[in-house]
């Protein structure tokens, strides 16, 4: 029975009520005539002590207080998936339509929206005997959640009635059980935990497919596990890295993801996913061996601190974040993608030396040009008359229309001159010719090529080097007599005008007087303004033919001799990286310095014969390939060269890193996962998917409570992950996911409580079967929040001013956690899964909320910048982190993968152990100076840390591991340690050990196929017997 | 318009004065948190807010102090109505005390609205990131931490050192680039000196920037306890020009510190609980219902924008009042005693200051293209610079390389010349990125790695005489 009273007291948030006898703890109460939202957290006799979730001032002493007889509760049932809630479960995005941009006090708005229609299949037949959990019904909430309407907890009962299939709001009845209708909302307290039928130990791993977790530290479905700080970032490149499309235009990396939709004006730490699986965007990836066209599936933007940069003997700079994989050649392994951070000065990068491209030349743009120059007017005869046919049939509407002005007499049969804007309108609806011959009232006529062909190709080289285009509509070459000869004869034969000689002092000029000319080029240089020069984009997407003809022409002016070698002098970053586009189109090394572009020794006679048209260059670079190649770059490897003859290695001079905080983009491209781009061309891994979101895709509902943190922070969370995708399924994360938001600002005792909100919810959609995992950002604010309500009540305060109920509190959020038998048919169990961040004040691990968190929690996953600078991916410290799952997972582990998990784990945690005891010594007498048997160690750790720990997310096969390969990994490496240990006291040294073949087999394991692999896996095991059995025996004969 | 109450109560009798707090006769009717009015015998009136009531007694914290508060002849009189302002457009241009009453001799403000003074947390889903830059024509703040629209970017001073003149130089000088929209300035003197209080005052008068701004100050010999009110006034102004008027409002309070210790001062004369050297465990939260009234909002055309500045006693960081700002705010702006001292103006400590969300505010479009590679260039040299300097002083200069001098002449002009600038001299962002690059062209240009080629071409001041004479 509800208690009504009146206000004793008022004291900020807190507020004494009297007449309240018969009241409980934890009912919710509303003060005031306002009708504020309060929660009673303490009965004294008459008087109960209340926390308002919403500000105080204004209420008087003898207000009214009304009890509601019922605890805090969450309204659970269909709506939820997608909401934002404020920490008392108003939807904020309704609040925002209801009362603007505050979120006003005595607001209310339902949690759930109750005009929408939910369309309802029943899963229960009338007559059925039911009880709590069974599932009624169900409604297909969002593409990714089936949202099952389950019969609440307390009811039992026949069903006398359920409605047919059909469209119901959450208030309607849908079934009449016992005495009960039962909607499709249900009420929960958000302080009591939801039932279950039985709560099962957490034995069964969570199963990530990451080495470090699954086998090091697992995590249980239904466990509860802590990260401190951040997590890390991505690997990516950095803005302004053009990449290169399929159809050979070069994007700035952060144009193609405002292009698919991602905004220019992100917030802080977020990142962004977008798919662009519908737009076709095509890039250039190498395949081991040649380079193919390959489509782009998603673009990411990220933020990082830390960047790489490798600069190289053929000059190239390449930025990308430490753990950014680039391909590099190494003796063993062939060609491998390794982190940027691991690489080091020698090392060789992969670089394409040529890439395939079209065959066919671009079209002229003509439109551009209409454009550039609206007067001009279309001079084909052949066009003219057909275009002038067509118009001659079309009304005035059409007519007018077409023209983009209102015309009311039809054109004349003999048209004459048609303004070449009409006729373009014209030609492209009708399928007609483009006109061939256009002009200006007084100039000359001239001709316009269909396509950028050789010819203009050599005119454009020229104008690139020596001309300009005055405004006036002049174009203007001055340089040398050849040139400005060359030019003359080219703009004859291209454009069929005569230019005008000229001479300034020793120079030579020549001038073309006509707009329209001026205005093809223009067209055809599409606008862009450079410093000082300026190269046509568009010829980058011509054929090979034509590119070498753009460069004799450029080459005229633009190249110097230097010795054997050829300079190419650029003005400017851009014409640099065209250029050495254009001469990857080709198959001609070369190196940059700057901005000159060298190519040397074979390759200049190559180039110089290729540019003046004297090879036929496919051909001529056949036969090339298996040549030596340019000096600085390598011809030791003529071997692997002759098979893969589009790629070239590039020595790495330096290697440095940069702090930095500066957006990330990348791009996930099919199949091969790398890309071409970069100012000089390169391949680069591409990497999205972010660490925590494939421990997300794990599961199926995800749940955020973000808790004190910024506003602006909060404001930019909310926007970015609106717009995440799983990478997994494609769908937007959203489909799936509920968040809470309540920011520092607003009221503390909700903050409370929004935690205990988030984990009620979670348990709802536990109870229909699902695996839900709860992220709590960040546990920190809410144990603050905790300490100003405890310090408001006068409590006596624990270490550093926090309840000494700190632990406890703590505790009852982090067990609700669990695997669990559900209640009700059919039976199924589901799991809860807390992941909580702790952001402990200046990183100091022994403050109370840290250390009380540790003491809860039964994972905790050490994230280590340290390890992510170096090589070491994921970046999970294996000596800080820690797993209490181990022992309650044992039985699955046994029973399903190996017996021998348990013991081969804790040897390889000794071995580890003992490495870091090691490293120590190591540092002081070098590691040449220890006993064999030590050095032994040393080679098994580093064996598990590069062979096993680290993981390639973005390795088509090592990206996801299955447990059962795992084991077969740790056995290889703990048997190969075992015979080593064996071998050594024979008297083999760790020498010889290292040099064994199946040494490198085990750096290979990773790549074996995640499918039948126990063959080779024994194949490997009697590899390694097979050769400690020789050197043993060696040894002994020796001895 | 708001409501206001016509009835109104007068207490019948005082039980006990103490400190700021006057406690009272229990009353019905008695609203938490509202205002009264406590009428000395003298005839003076002084407000108060209720901080607590019960059955058995009212708390009321005095704005003015219990000072000459006669027990017999003192009435308390309710008005049973919550601490509301009026708001009016027509504020700027007007100088206020810190409960929002002209000290300007002006008249009285015709009220457009009343506004309670706590205002309303922002709905989160509401908010926009902030983006778009501010001119402040400071370089260190324009060039190396820039503000945004909505950005909450305290200065962290010491006392004794300038952050008057500053907070005054910002007033000054303020613009939105592009302009065209509204602009204004609330500015929050919460405890400061008279002398700084007319300087401020002066300096807004004498340079005409008062007409775009509301002042409120709030001197060090009014009642601690007025203090408390006196950042909540200025932005619920401030709130009301962004929300209602469309209005780009900057504001500054100073001093953050005066505040914080009066909120301490405040919570020992309750007797709460103390936390972290003797401030009420709820300072992070208090804090943040004034630092979150900054923000971008969906829909809405204005914008805050929060300047605090707070002195960090005995210059210590760590201590709770900067410690517990810069965890709700986005950066900092830190001053330096030793430049100070060395007579550079502002003495802004480069290497400390940071501003967490510059990256997204500056570069094409929204300053100059070659803004984030001059920022990291002048950054990473100044440090070097700095380091270099410490390590001269071990093994002396002349134990340096060529390169090595070259950094430390860059780091000592950098102080000099771009640091240091005139209090009255307003330089464009322009300006400022210049003045970078003539700094940086004493580095020999291979030492330019953060900054790109084509940007060097463009604006090395090498390159640009070059085009010059060529021209």
């Amino acid at each position: 029975m509800p208690v009504n009273g009146r206000i004793r007291r008022i004291s900020g948030p807190l507020v004494v009520a009297e007449g309240m006898r018969g009241s409980r703890v934890y009912e919710v109460v509303e003060v005031g005539e306002e009708r504020l939202i309060g929660e009673i957290i303490g009965v004294e006799g008459d008087n109960a002590i209340i926390q308002v979730y919403e500000d105080t001032v204004g209420l008087k002493v003898g207000d009214p207080v009304y009890g509601t007889g019922l605890p805090l509760a969450a309204e659970l049932g269909p709506g939820l998936i997608g909401a934002i809630y404020d920490g008392i479960q108003r939807p904020l995005p309704v609040l925002q339509e209801l009362v603007g941009i505050f979120v006003a006090k005595g607001v209310r708005a339902k949690p759930l929206p109750r005009d929408k229609k939910w369309h309802f299949k029943p899963l229960a037949r009338k007559g059925d005997k039911l009880g709590p959990g069974d599932f009624l019904g169900v409604v297909e909430e969002t593409e990714s959640v089936k949202h099952y309407i389950m019969v609440p907890p307390g009811v039992h009962g026949e069903l006398h009635e359920i409605v047919g299939e059909g469209d119901y709001t959450v208030d309607d009845t849908v079934a009449v059980v016992g005495e009960h209708n039962v909607s499709m909302i249900q009420k929960w307290p958000v302080r009591k935990p939801r039932p279950y039928r039985e709560k099962m130990e957490p034995r069964e791993p969570l199963i990530t497919g990451q080495r470090v977790i699954d086998y090091f530290f697992p995590l249980a479905r239904g466990g509860k596990a802590a990260i401190p700080g951040g997590f890390g970032t991505g690997k990516c490149v950095l803005p302004g890295t053009p990449v290169l499309l399929g159809d050979w235009r070069l994007v700035p990396i952060e144009k193609l993801f405002e292009e698919a939709g991602g905004s220019r004006d992100p917030g802080l730490q977020e990142e962004t996913i977008i798919s662009v699986e519908d737009k076709d965007i095509y890039v250039y990836a190498f395949d081991g061996k040649r380079f193919v066209k390959k489509k782009v599936t998603h673009v990411y933007r990220g933020y990082t601190d830390t960047i790489v940069r490798i600069t190289t003997a053929a000059g190239r700079t390449i930025e990308v974040t430490p753990i950014h994989r680039l391909p590099v050649y190494d003796p063993v392994n062939g060609i491998v993608f390794r982190e940027a951070a691991a690489l080091a000065p020698g090392d060789k990068l992969v670089v394409p030396r040529r890439l395939p491209g079209p065959r066919i030349d671009p079209v002229f743009p003509l439109d551009k040009l209409a454009e550039l120059l609206p007067t001009a007017l279309s001079l084909d005869q052949y066009i003219n008359r057909k275009v002038a046919t067509i118009l001659r049939r079309l009304g005035p509407r059409e007519l007018s229309a077409l023209a983009g002005k209102p015309i009311t007499e039809p054109p004349p049969s003999n048209p004459g001159p048609l303004p070449l804007r009409l006729v373009l309108a014209v030609s492209s609806k009708y399928g007609l010719g483009k006109p061939g011959v256009i002009g200006l009232p007084g100039y000359p006529a001239i001709r316009v090529p269909p396509r950028i062909d050789p010819g203009l190709a050599e005119l454009l080289g020229i104008i690139s080097t020596s001309g300009r285009i005055v405004e006036s509509g002049n174009i203007v070459v001055e340089g040398a007599r050849r040139v400005v000869e060359r030019f003359l004869s080219l703009s004859s034969t291209v454009f069929g005008v005569e230019a005008r000689l000229c001479r300034r002092g020793k120079q030579w000029c020549a001038v073309i007087d006509n707009p329209a000319a001026a205005a093809a080029l223009e067209a055809v240089f599409d606008g862009e303004e450079g410093v000082e020069t300026r190269i046509p984009a568009i010829v980058l997407a011509a054929s090979a033919k034509t590119i070498a003809a753009f460069l004799r022409g450029y080459c005229l002016a633009g190249c110097r001799g230097d010795g054997d070698a050829l300079v190419i002098e650029a003005y400017g970053e851009n014409t640099v990286s065209l250029i050495s586009y254009m001469l990857v189109r080709l198959g001609v090394n070369y190196r940059v310095s700057g901005n000159r572009i060298m190519v040397e020794g074979g390759e200049t006679v190559f180039f110089k014969k290729i540019i003046s048209g004297a090879a036929a260059h496919e051909a001529y670079s056949e036969s090339l390939i298996a040549e030596a190649a340019a000096p600085g770059l390598l011809s030791a490897t003529s071997m692997l060269l002759r098979d893969t003859g589009d790629i070239v290695f590039d020595e790495i001079l330096e290697v440095s890193v940069i702090q930095e905080k500066t957006p990330v983009y990348d791009v996930t491209v099919e199949e091969h996962h790398n890309f071409v781009g970069g100012r000089i061309p390169a391949v680069y891994h591409n990497t999205v998917t972010l660490q925590q979101l494939t421990k997300w895709s794990e599961v199926d509902i995800a749940i955020y409570v973000g808790c004190g943190e910024r506003g602006n922070e909060m404001a930019d969370a909310l926007h970015s992950f609106r717009r995440l995708v799983d990478p997994r399924t494609g769908k937007y994360l959203v489909e799936r996911s509920v968040f809470i938001a309540n920011t520092s600002n607003m009221p503390v005792a909700a903050r409370e409580t929004s935690i205990f909100l988030g984990v009620t919810i979670g348990e709802y959609f536990r109870d229909m079967g699902y695996n839900v995992l709860m992220v709590a950002d960040s546990t920190s604010r809410w144990a603050e929040a905790m300490r100003e309500i405890s310090g408001r009540l006068e409590e006596l305060p624990g270490e550093e001013g926090y309840p000494a109920y700190l632990g406890s509190r703590l505790a009852s959020f982090y067990e609700r956690s669990g695997h669990v038998k559900t209640l009700g048919v059919p039976e199924r169990t589901g799991s809860l899964t807390i992941m909580g961040a702790v952001s402990p004040p200046g990183a100091d691990f022994s403050e109370p909320v840290t250390q009380a968190t540790l003491r809860i929690v039964r994972a905790l996953y050490a994230l280590d910048v340290n390890l992510a600078y170096r090589r070491h991916y994921p970046a999970i410290n294996w000596l800080t982190s820690y797993s209490l799952y181990v022992d309650l997972v044992e039985e699955w582990w046994k029973k399903h993968i190996d017996p021998e998990w348990r013991d081969n784990r804790e040897k390889a945690m000794g071995i580890l152990q003992k490495e870091a005891e090691l490293e120590e010594l190591v540092r002081l007498v070098g590691a040449e100076a220890l006993p064999e048997e030590d050095k032994l160690t040393l080679e098994a750790a580093r064996m598990i840390r590069e062979d096993f720990l680290q993981q390639n997310a973005f390795h088509e096969i090592d990206t996801y591991c299955p447990p059962r390969k795992a084991a077969l990994m740790m056995k290889a490496i703990i048997l190969f340690y075992e015979l080593g240990l064996k071998a050594i006291r024979k008297g083999v040294t760790v020498d010889q050990i290292r040099k064994l073949k199946s040494r490198v087999s085990i750096a290979r394991m990773k790549e074996i196929p995640n499918v039948d692999y126990e063959d080779q896996f024994n194949q490997l095991f009697n590899e390694i017997k097979m050769e400690f059995d020789a050197l043993i025996k060696e040894a002994e004969n020796i001895g | 318009m708001a409501e206001r109450s016509l009835v109104t109560r007068i207490s019948p009798r005082l039980k006990k004065a103490q400190g700021s707090l006057l406690i009272a006769e229990p009353m019905p009717g008695v609203k938490y948190g509202e205002i009264v009015e406590v009428e000395l015998a003298t005839g003076e009136t002084r407000l108060g807010q209720v901080i607590d009531v019960s059955r058995d007694a009212t708390v009321i914290q005095v704005f003015g102090g219990v000072s000459e508060i006669d027990m017999g002849e003192t009435r308390v009189r309710y008005r049973g109505e919550t601490f509301r302002i009026p708001v009016s457009i027509d504020m700027l241009g007007r100088i206020f005390d810190g409960l929002g009453r002209p000290i300007d001799g002006g008249p009285e403000i015709v009220p457009e609205d009343y506004m309670d003074i706590n205002g309303l947390p922002l709905n989160p889903a509401a908010r926009l990131p902030p983006s778009e830059f501010i001119e402040t024509g400071i370089s260190v703040i324009d060039g190396l931490n820039s503000l945004v629209r909505g950005q909450k970017l305290p200065i962290f001073s010491g006392s004794g050192l300038p952050h008057n003149r500053i907070a005054a130089q910002i007033v000054r000088q303020a613009r939105v680039r592009g302009s065209g929209e509204k602009f204004a300035i609330v500015f929050a003197a919460i405890g400061v000196s008279y002398d700084d209080a007319m300087f401020f005052i002066d300096n807004f008068r004498r340079y005409g920037a008062l007409h775009n701004t509301v002042a409120f100050i709030n001197t060090a010999d009014s009642p601690v306890i007025e203090r408390i009110a006196v950042p909540r006034v200025a932005l619920t102004v401030a709130e009301h020009l962004a929300w209602n008027h469309d209005m780009h409002v900057l504001a500054i309070l100073t001093d953050m510190t005066n505040y914080c210790e009066a909120l301490r001062e405040l919570s020992a004369a309750r007797e709460e609980v103390p936390s972290r050297r003797g401030y009420p465990g709820y300072m992070y939260t208090d804090l943040a219902t004034i630092y979150e009234r900054a923000g971008r909002v969906e829909g809405k055309k204005g914008s805050v924008t929060q300047m605090p500045i707070l002195t960090m006693p005995d210059d210590d960081i760590t201590h709770p009042i900067p410690d517990l700002t810069g965890y709700i705010t986005e950066g900092q702006l830190v001053l330096s005693r030793s430049l100070w001292n060395r007579g550079i103006y502002p003495p802004f400590d480069v290497l400390m200051s940071l501003s967490r969300l510059m990256k997204d505010g500056i570069g094409e479009g929204k300053t100059r293209e070659d803004h984030r590679g001059v920022f990291m260039q002048l950054y990473t040299a100044y440090a070097e610079g700095v380091k270099l300097r410490e390590l001269s002083v071990v093994v002396g200069v002349e134990a340096l390389s060529e390169r090595d001098r070259r950094y430390l002449e860059f780091a000592d002009r950098f102080e000099r010349e771009f640091i240091g600038q005139g209090e009255y001299e307003r330089r464009t962002i322009e300006e400022t990125l210049d003045k970078g690059w003539e700094l940086l062209a004493i580095l020999p240009e291979e030492e330019l790695k953060h900054v790109k080629m084509e940007h060097i071409k463009k604006y090395h001041p090498r390159y640009r005489r070059k085009r010059s004479e060529a021209a």
